[in-house]
């Protein structure tokens, strides 16, 4: 039944045959592939510009995070980027044994004032923070903020980095890639600044990271982009806090399952041993 | 040695359970060694001493 | 339990489960991964049924269970991605809700009943968390049911021909074999869950849920893409719809359209062509499903949902067909 199909195409014709197929479903793919790559109705401008991708200190399956950098990065959220944005999903108490001693995060806290339990008559009270507390947005709602911005509403900080297409990346293009002008021929609407790295171009934040706007404790010199790969590594550890245990845990489980694994090849290969090797003999009965 | 210890199942148990606790322990010591001096530098036990001076080691927890 | 099911405050207990419970981050992660890691599985062992053709008589009752447990699975995941209430939960749910008002004469009485009010609000989390509980037991039940109907004939095998002159024990001999995948299975699992752990989501599920501010693109998880692509694909309405639940149910029908005489396409040619451009197609549905609704995708979506009905209602039986003629002309020639 299979001979007389396996006769009607020689081994030449086969390859033929299949050397066609393998062609035309080949070049049918890039051809696809292609024509996905160009064929877009909405402009680059429009999705914005990809950024290109860093060399950070924490890429890497082995790497931590660079925890001086988390340290100089909190201190630029905190002089520049605090002013309009808050950063609710963070307390005092994360930033102990992060970059901060728990004397320091302690003190930052007591610098602000906390709603207390109100007293025995009701009034409220105040209460200098702790380090249960969570840092404090610069606007007490929403309408605060908008109104403080010409009607945009600065996002949270403590997602970001997790929040926007790519990650790091992105937010580093971002912050640095305000140009001087923007391009001839754009138009933006009003309060907004230019910036290519942003969907459609035009948003509302300006640029705020100027060369030697802060003044770094352990004495890195404050370029714009230093402040920036700072204050997004910051954010990158406010998104992913769990990320250095994160990555020794994985390597843990990558080794305890692949040991399992060659282990587990053994075994099968010993029960099937017998199997494998055995001789199946079959007497014709005598007619 | 080893029939000793397999050869009542209680010792066996008891054999096992101690071996994991023992594995679990030095495995997760190694690593953590290995991935500590690995990213040496970046770490804060590293760094803190760039930023807060005196080693107040019970500060950090 | 960490989790909180009212609207307001589902996001933010999810993120407090990954930031202030102990290894809660690795529990989310992996119940995240996991759907998608189930649903590698099942799509792998959807291909494998049909390729081997075990649908075919004598476990049409298998299959049938199997294709009830896609879609419940489907129905599963897609209520657990409503939960982390995200911006795509908020918007995913949305649209895949406002999808039942396309029936006729029902549609618009059946959607507010669906939501418990007037839009996606807190009764539609709250009764997506308490079904979410409970459609896996009912998946662990049609488990149990899967098993009982295949094991009364028992697994078909790659040549299609019955396995029962020389078998093996489960214990021992399979369940050690088994075991090796279950470990690739985990280390892949772990590469996922430990270094790229949102790789498969989309970032705009971290913004929370906002029916003010649409996203700039809607799209599900991966797993659905094919499925919404097909939906899409359709300028009507009603169309999309029952396209998308027809590709689903267009399942059932390949124990009917397969007119082979023979099981599985071990031995068949034009069998195997029609099954991986099927499966290119599939996968081209699913890149479809995740690119803006534009000029060239837009045809490329009809013709690629054209040709995965077509797979079914025309070239399985077509093709099943000429085989067979294949076959009796092979016999009879060797006959001679």
């Amino acid at each position: 039944m299979f001979k007389s199909s396996a006769r009607l195409a020689s081994p030449w014709a086969q390859r033929a045959m299949a050397t066609t197929a393998a062609t035309v479903g080949l070049g049918a793919s890039y051809v696809l592939y292609q024509d996905s790559m160009t064929a877009n109705a909405m402009t680059a401008s429009e999705h914005g510009l990809h950024p290109p991708a860093y060399g950070w200190s924490h890429n890497g399956m082995f790497e931590t995070f660079d925890h001086a950098s988390i340290r100089r990065g909190f201190q630029v959220y905190r002089e520049v980027c605090a002013a309009c944005h808050s950063l609710d999903r963070i307390a005092w108490r994360n930033l102990v044994g992060v970059s901060h001693t728990a004397s320091e995060a302690k003190a930052m806290a007591e610098e602000l004032e906390y709603d207390d339990e109100p007293d025995d008559e009701g009034n409220p009270r105040k209460r200098p923070g702790k380090l249960a507390d969570y840092i404090p947005g610069p606007y007490p709602n929403e309408q605060a903020a908008r109104a403080g911005n010409q009607g945009a509403l600065p996002p949270d900080l403590s997602l970001i980095v997790k929040a926007r297409h790519g990650g790091c990346d992105y937010l580093f293009a971002l912050l640095t890639g305000y140009p001087e002008e923007p391009p001839a021929g754009v138009v933006l609407p009003p309060g907004s600044n230019y910036n290519p790295y942003f969907p459609g171009g035009a948003i509302a934040m300006g640029r705020v990271l100027f060369d030697d706007l802060v003044e770094y404790e352990d004495g890195t010199p404050a370029t714009t982009s230093q402040m920036a790969k700072d204050v997004t590594t910051f954010l990158n550890w406010a998104a992913e806090p769990e990320h250095d245990d994160r990555k020794k845990w994985g390597l843990k489980a990558l080794i305890i399952t692949s040991s399992l694994f060659l282990l587990s090849v053994w075994v099968k290969k010993f029960k099937w041993q017998p199997i494998k090797n055995r001789k199946i003999v079959w007497n014709p009965p005598r007619k | 040695m080893f029939s000793a210890l397999i050869k009542r199942n209680s010792l066996y148990v008891a054999t096992i359970f101690t071996g994991a606790f023992a594995f679990q322990a030095f495995f997760d010591a190694t690593l953590t060694k290995w991935y500590e001096n690995h990213n040496k530098g970046k770490l804060w036990h590293d760094v803190r001493g760039k930023f807060v001076e005196g080693a107040g080691d019970e500060d950090d927890e | 339990m960490h989790y909180s099911s009212n609207i307001e405050l589902a996001f933010d207990s999810v993120e407090s489960i990954m930031r202030d419970v102990n290894a809660g981050w690795l529990m989310r992660y992996m119940h995240a991964n996991g759907a998608s890691f189930f649903f590698m599985c099942m799509y792998l062992h959807m291909g494998k049924a049909i390729y081997y053709g075990s649908y075919k008589s004598p476990r049409m009752l298998v299959w049938t269970m199997g294709v009830m447990m896609f879609m419940a699975t489907m129905a599963t995941a897609f209520m657990g991605y409503c939960l982390v209430y995200g911006q795509m939960s908020h918007w995913g749910a949305t649209v895949i809700t406002n999808l039942t008002s396309a029936m006729p004469f029902i549609g618009n009485d059946i959607v507010p009943f669906i939501w418990g009010g007037f839009s996606v609000s807190n009764p539609t989390i709250q009764r997506f968390f308490a079904l979410h509980f409970l459609l896996p037991f009912v998946l662990a039940a049609l488990v149990v049911m899967h098993f009982m109907a295949l094991h009364v004939h028992g697994s078909s095998s790659p040549l299609g021909l019955s396995g029962n002159y020389d078998r093996l024990p489960m214990h021992s001999y399979f369940l050690f074999k088994d075991l090796i995948t279950v470990f690739v299975f985990m280390m892949v699992f772990s590469l996922f869950v430990f270094y790229s752990p949102n790789t498969l989501g989309h970032s705009d599920n971290y913004i929370e849920g906002n029916p003010m501010v649409t996203p700039a693109s809607i799209v599900p998880e991966w797993y659905l893409l094919p499925f919404y692509a097909m939906l899409r694909s359709m300028p009507d309405k009603l169309g999309g719809v029952m396209a998308m639940f027809g590709a689903m149910l267009m399942l059932l029908v390949l124990p009917v359209t397969d007119l082979s005489v023979m099981r599985g396409n071990t031995f068949k040619m034009f069998s195997k062509v029609s099954f991986y451009l099927f499966v290119f197609n599939f996968m081209l549905l699913g890149n479809l499903g995740q690119l803006h609704v534009e000029v060239p995708f837009m045809l490329l979506g009809q013709l690629a949902t054209v040709y995965y009905f077509s797979y079914f209602m025309m070239l399985v039986p077509v093709v099943t067909y000429l085989e067979n003629m294949l076959f009796f002309m092979g016999n009879s020639k060797m006959c001679k």
